[in-house]
């Protein structure tokens, strides 16, 4: 109980809420703007959470993400554009639903579901994280190195059908990730010793301007191509009797307690990703409504129908808390998004799993109820935004661009603070992964595996090594441990089930193509 | 691209090797320092060579097809006659080399600003940095017959914010002297002068915004005539406005708010 009130009262004091304001903000205007994804915003923000509490740092990151999920769905609605593939099944009702004069109605539907979405989540992830955590207590070198690899299995799955490209940019993120000294018998790891040792670079590459630069600066370059096309044309929004009647929520209980569960389950798989789950909840609303007692007067999925707004609004904000579990109580994010706020939780020095709700559990809660209302805080300004979010959409992208790049370099500076060769050399970093990240990308190489083995490039080396040590050279050590063994085969049927997935879908595009 | 690679991964694996072999103490199984990145060097080679005969085997296949089709800005295979969007093939070139230019300056800025950022300091570095980007993003090219405007404009922006960054930072730096004076916190409260440098600013530029609008109004009334008309005078006074206000808002949220030294270069 203690703990609790300790965790709520870090949360509860007004400079935290003013950021969490300012994060809830921010994540909305970036979502709503097609292209800037949450973890982009979550990387833009990053040096400055690190310069806050550890508490007050990660609600706002977490208000950001929040609020540039329930932000991408406004131009899926207004415009029929998703601000990010996560809201791609959000477009099939919403966009009908705007050309019939009811887009206010559709984006209150999408904020109520968000809410339901997100705290449903909420306190799922309360329930289960702790469960897991304590089940961690378990785990020693192998299971960990085990856990690692199960991790880096993600790669499979958001490679799609880019999985040999995935997996080379998941080595070339281990390769950056063992640069620097070696953490277990302090080996300098440097290529041309003589010339780095004395640089920054010594230090090995910090995750912040890495994250900064695959995440930002690249996007950001990339988005050059969208200057030709200049600024979105909002349409004007009817606002005369908008506000759906609860009853039209109560009606769908089932499809949105459905949505939650699977928002949170894909969520909490590792690399599933939202856009799985929503699509899922999408399919289960167009069954709902189909089987809706034979009623032939019932409008269909995608004619423009408030369920298929509400259904994968849902999911999408479940899988947020979904995405949390591992990530908090194992350490291995579940996209890619929670991989840069696992990153800003390892920079502070916390370390995800067991201890974490040892030792830090007023963190654990703080975290808890700063996404509580980071929930909130969206809904209210969603709601008290409606009539802005048109002017949002029309924001040039001659001035955006501008800003996105300024302040990615001058955040990846900021990280050091003020050791300023350290923090220039950071600058230096964030542009020339910018760069490599902006050419992988016109290249279709996935960036999100570079960010994976930086982050878990550490974890697997150190317990790999101890485990070896431990057991004596023995490599079945991975396969005598059941934890171990059931991680690995989690990792053979991850790859597995990726593999066979896109083989699927090209096979069924070649079908579709043949048709043609 | 699977060629720079694999040159990448065989560095990689070259550089593993002249890693100095250490193992933990007392771990004779330790697979020690090297291990993993030899490893990872491995893993790469294999990929970029699957990549590279992947490459090789569709340019082989692909040589036989037919010379009509081409690639768009997306890099999506498109029938060049049947594009009917980009109108014609030239219009699709000239599209695409007009954005290679704008990427190709905008890496060139990137890198100047990095490399020039502690020489020349925040304030100067940031305005040109933001002004010729915005600049040449509004215009949605690069040209030269614009570099005249380009220049003149850019040193005005450049002073303007030199001007205002100097008087916002002397009045922040009183206050401060009289908050340690008369032993008022709140004077010498991070938050608080960041606030009232946002203030002072606001109040500075709004006038600076107002002449400038009217001076370069767009469209038929521009007063200034500026070659390429209206075009030039939105991206003049678009890109000043941004540069002036996004240079004196950062240098408040990173060095009042946050403490972050921005180095001050030419004013040290």
């Amino acid at each position: 109980m203690m703990e609790l009130l300790a965790g709520i009262a870090l949360i509860a004091d007004p400079v935290t809420i003013m950021w969490i304001v300012f994060g809830v903000c921010f994540g909305i205007v970036l979502g709503a703007i097609p292209g800037l994804t949450a973890t982009m915003g979550i990387a833009l923000m990053l040096p400055l959470a690190i310069r806050l509490a550890t508490a007050t740092g990660m609600a706002m990151l977490l208000a950001v993400y929040s609020g540039a999920i329930i932000g991408a769905s406004i131009p899926a609605i207004l415009l029929g554009i998703p601000g990010n593939p996560n809201a791609i099944a959000t477009v099939y009702d919403g966009y009908p639903l705007t050309q019939k004069g009811r887009g206010a109605e559709a984006l209150i539907a999408a904020t109520v579901a968000s809410l339901v979405g997100g705290i449903g989540s909420l306190i799922l992830l309360a329930f289960f994280a702790p469960l897991i955590a304590r089940f961690t207590l378990r785990f020693g070198p192998a299971e960990r190195a085990a856990l690692a690899l199960v991790g880096l299995t993600i790669i499979a799955s958001i490679s799609g059908r880019r999985l040999v490209k995935g997996v080379l940019m998941g080595a070339f993120g281990l390769s950056l990730a063992f640069l620097g000294p070696d953490r277990i018998t302090q080996t300098m790891r440097l290529p041309l010793p003589a010339i780095t040792a004395g640089t920054p670079l010594a230090a090995g590459i910090q995750l912040v301007p890495a994250l900064i630069g695959l995440f930002g600066i690249s996007q950001a370059l990339y988005d050059i191509d969208r200057l030709r096309s200049g600024r979105l044309s909002p349409p004007q929004v009817s606002f005369r009797g908008s506000f759906p009647k609860p009853r039209v929520f109560l009606r769908m209980w089932r499809l949105m307690i459905e949505s939650l569960g699977i928002g949170t389950f894909i969520g909490a798989i590792p690399g599933a990703g939202a856009s799985i789950a929503v699509f899922l909840s999408y399919q289960r609303a167009q069954r709902r409504t189909a089987s809706s007692d034979g009623d032939t007067r019932a409008p269909e999925l995608g004619s423009g129908v408030l369920e298929g707004v509400v259904a994968p609004e849902v999911a999408n904000n479940a899988c947020k808390g979904g995405a949390l579990i591992p990530a908090l109580s194992l350490g291995i994010p579940g996209d890619a998004a929670t991989a840069v706020l696992l990153g800003a939780l390892l920079i502070k020095g916390v370390v995800p799993g067991p201890t974490l709700f040892i030792d830090e559990l007023p963190l654990v809660y703080a975290i808890l109820f700063a996404l509580l209302l980071a929930n909130i805080f969206m809904v209210v300004f969603q709601l008290l935004g409606i009539r802005v979010f048109p002017k949002v959409l029309a924001t040039p992208v001659a001035i955006l661009l501008p800003l996105i790049l300024v302040f990615s370099l001058l955040g990846s500076y900021a990280v050091e603070g003020r050791a300023i060769m350290a923090a220039s050399f950071n600058m230096g970093v964030a542009l020339l992964l910018g760069i490599l990240g902006f050419f992988l990308k016109k290249n279709d190489y996935p960036i999100a595996p570079i960010v994976l083995g930086l982050i878990l490039g550490d974890m697997l080396e150190q317990n790999f090594r101890r485990a070896m040590r431990l057991a004596r050279g023995d490599y079945t050590v991975f396969l005598r441990s059941p934890i171990a063994l059931a991680f690995l085969l989690l990792a053979v049927a991850s790859i597995a089930y990726a593999v066979w997935s896109s083989r699927q879908a090209a096979a069924d595009e070649k079908e579709g193509s043949g048709e043609d | 691209m699977p060629v720079a690679w694999l040159v990448f991964s065989v560095a990689y694996l070259l550089f593993s090797f002249s890693i100095e072999e250490r193992r933990m103490p007392g771990g004779v199984w330790d697979p020690g320092s090297t291990a993993l990145p030899s490893g990872v060097a491995v893993v790469m080679i294999g990929c970029s060579l699957y990549l590279l005969l992947k490459d090789v085997r569709e340019s082989v296949r692909s040589r036989g097809h037919d010379e009509s089709l081409g690639k768009n800005g997306d890099g999506f295979i498109t029938e060049k006659s049947h594009d009917p969007e980009a109108g014609g093939v030239r219009a699709e070139r000239r599209m695409l080399s007009a954005t290679v230019r704008l990427i190709a300056v905008t890496v060139l800025v990137l890198l100047a600003y990095v490399l020039s950022f502690r020489a020349i300091g925040f304030v100067i570095s940031t305005t040109v940095m933001l002004f010729t980007l915005t600049y040449f993003y509004e215009l949605g090219d690069v040209r030269v017959n614009v570099a005249r405007n380009f220049v003149r404009y850019g040193i005005i922006a450049t002073v303007i914010t030199v001007v205002l960054f100097h008087i916002g930072v002397t009045a922040l730096q009183w206050t401060r002297y009289f908050g340690r004076l008369w032993e008022i916190e709140l004077l010498r409260s991070r938050a608080f002068t960041a606030l009232l440098g946002l203030l002072l600013w606001s109040v500075l530029l709004w006038p600076v915004f107002v002449v400038m609008k009217r001076r370069f109004s767009f469209g038929k009334g521009s007063r200034i005539p500026l070659p390429g008309g209206a075009q030039q005078a939105a991206a003049v006074t678009r890109a000043s406005i941004l540069a002036v206000s996004t240079t004196l808002l950062l240098y408040l949220v990173f060095q009042q708010l946050f403490r972050v030294a921005l180095p001050t270069g030419l004013f040290g």
